[in-house]
């Protein structure tokens, strides 16, 4: 039992480790918007 | 170097001469928008995938919404292989009856394929099922490659467009690549593989009788459909652990001259489409010309120094610790060359086994940037982005705003280039400088001194740059590399990708100025001299001081 439970955790720890990691790139995203704006469609129709 | 190694050589740059145009072409058209050959056929394909998926084809992305887009897909693709990897015991397809792949290894393979890596801390033979092979491991080996080509795209087209808020639609690029290039392509290679006796079967083990009299299981899996994309799509992961140096992977010197072509065609054929979907086939000639000469430089000292072999040895024999003898010292420099100037990774022979210099080699190689002639759609935008820092350099020089075909190189861009430049050098530097000072990852390193040092830094440059040849002598299943180097490979795969992208956005909301008198030409042989001056001199500052005191260091103690 105890070893089916540290596989979980450990599975846990490494499929939300993958997932913050993509996390992380998204904030990267936001972060060079900061240096060259989003160019968001939005935002250009909102500029035209 | 005789008769026998030229041949391999020409024969190889002939093959790429006579074939990466044509193909460049069919890139350009397929990557260019419009009609294109094949959409008969296609064409009703993508329109299905794409109504199956929920895609609106007409509908391009800004930056940022590709960038998230592959983002997504990726991480998707990322969690669903780790599952698939740990769930395949009681999957079907296991002849071998493999167990599920243990969580840390699991975590590095996943990574190490959605990444284009192929990074490989386990042994194929007795760690995955055939269908974790199939439908796991085969799939991101056609998509991870197809992410590289959209991503080159999206920055052609920031900079060929005018005052575009989009830069295409990243769903689109990926079904167009896989479908019209990586597929059909594929499925020749495997079958000529397959031809030369590559194996491709689904059952288990044959088992046979030694001479001796002991029980021997001959391992079978579907290694043609495997190595054919493995090498087009500059992937680089062996079903075998001896990867491209099992005769079952790759039999004969023909199938060995058409895997090392196999991973070169793409890259170079990207630089033709490049000169003709910006208008201007001597762009593309002159970032072909800089990826050549790297290549072909590396390639003529692999094989120079192999030949050469080791003096400790033999001064007059060429060293073949670690090559297969059908191959020979020559033709495993070549590969190594390629294989590394490429992000593809596959080997054929042991590069932990080459001499101090001919094994520098294949390092430094990888820490060009994967520029020569680069991964599958990576090579294309790296050299594009040593492009812009060379255009750059030449505006400093002369006191001008700097300009690539048309476009104005400012502030921002700058920025996001030097980031570009930072994030590979650093994830290398800062996790090979930890390893040799943790107790736990120094147990894992077999030699010491400095051939021990540049084993950790050969795996952390091949992890960060994505290229994922293994030098050796590193027992990399640890939790620790598992976890280390599958972060060095996203972060060094992922965040340049972002940048690129970020480039890509701002440039293609620019509007062109028209070439004058002071603008540097760039499709021109001084600016590709240029090009490889920058690469140069950009990789000697960053890495010089780790490779003096590794295979520089080991040279001069022989």
């Amino acid at each position: 039992l105890r070893a089916s439970y540290d596989t979980a955790v450990r599975d846990v720890i490494f499929v939300l480790g993958a997932l913050g990691f993509f996390a992380a790139a998204v904030l990267f995203v936001r972060a060079c918007e900061l240096v060259v704006g989003p160019g968001s469609t939005l935002e250009e129709r909102r500029e035209r | 170097v005789s008769g026998a190694n030229w041949l391999q050589l020409v024969s190889l740059v002939g093959a790429l001469l006579a074939t990466a145009p044509l193909l460049g072409a069919y890139l350009a058209r397929v990557l260019g928008g419009g009609a294109s050959p094949g959409d008969r056929f296609f064409l009703p394909v993508e329109r299905a995938l794409y109504r199956v998926a929920g895609v609106d084809p007409g509908r391009e992305q800004p930056w940022n919404v590709y960038a998230l887009s592959l983002l997504a897909f990726s991480a998707v693709s990322m969690v669903g292989l780790y599952l698939l990897e740990r769930v395949q015991g009681a999957l079907p397809l296991n002849p071998t009856e493999v167990g599920g792949v243990p969580s840390a290894l699991a975590f590095n393979t996943a990574a190490s394929f959605v990444t284009n890596t192929n990074w490989q801390n386990y042994a194929g033979e007795s760690t995955m099922s055939h269908l974790t092979q199939m439908a796991g491991l085969t799939v991101q080996n056609f998509v991870s490659a197809a992410v590289g080509i959209a991503v080159a795209v999206a920055l052609v087209r920031g900079l060929i467009r005018r005052r575009s808020a989009t830069i295409g639609n990243f769903w689109v690029d990926l079904t167009r690549v896989t479908i019209r290039v990586l597929v059909p392509l594929a499925a020749v290679i495997a079958l000529l593989l397959a031809s030369q006796c590559v194996v491709q079967s689904l059952r288990g083990p044959a088992h046979a009788r030694t001479v001796e009299g002991a029980a021997q299981a001959i391992y079978r899996a579907p290694i043609a459909s495997q190595e054919a994309i493995k090498e087009l799509g500059t992937n680089g992961g062996g079903i075998a652990n001896a990867n491209s140096a099992h005769p079952f992977e790759n039999p004969t010197a023909l199938t060995n001259l058409v895997e090392n072509w196999a991973l070169l065609v793409i890259p170079f054929a990207l630089a033709f489409a490049f000169g003709r979907l910006v208008g201007d086939r001597r762009q593309g000639w002159a970032l072909l010309a800089a990826m050549f000469v790297l290549w072909i430089a590396s390639a003529g000292l692999a094989m120079h120094f192999e030949l050469d072999g080791n003096p400790r040895i033999d001064a007059s024999a060429p060293n073949m610790e670690g090559k297969e003898v059908r191959f020979g010292a020559a033709a495993s420099g070549l590969f190594a060359a390629s294989t590394t100037g490429t992000s593809t990774g596959a080997v054929i022979a042991s590069h932990d086994s080459f001499t101090p210099l001919g094994g520098a080699v294949p390092l430094a190689n990888m820490m060009l940037g994967e520029v020569s002639p680069g991964g599958v759609g990576a090579g294309l935008y790296g050299i594009l982005i040593f492009a812009l820092l060379a255009v750059f350099i030449a505006g400093l020089m002369v006191g001008r705003t700097p300009e690539y075909l048309g476009k104005k190189i400012q502030a921002a861009e700058m920025k996001l280039v030097v980031l570009y430049l930072l994030v590979v050098p650093t994830l290398i530097l800062a996790f090979a400088s930890v390893s040799v000072l943790l107790d736990t990852a120094k147990n894992s390193i077999l030699n010491s001194g400095a051939h021990g040092l540049s084993e950790v830094v050969y795996a952390f440059t091949s992890a960060a740059n994505n290229n994922g040849s293994a030098f050796g002598g590193l027992s990399g299943n640890t939790d620790w590399f598992n976890t280390t180097l599958g972060l060095a490979m996203l972060g060094g795969r992922f965040l340049p990708i972002v940048l690129v992208l970020a480039i890509a956005g701002s440039l293609a909301r620019k509007q062109p100025v028209p070439a004058t008198a002071g603008t540097f030409p760039t499709g021109t042989p001084l600016f590709a001299g240029l090009l490889v001056g920058v690469i140069l001199i950009m990789v000697g500052l960053t890495y010089f001081p780790v490779l003096a005191l590794g295979p520089l260091l080991e040279h001069l103690s022989l």
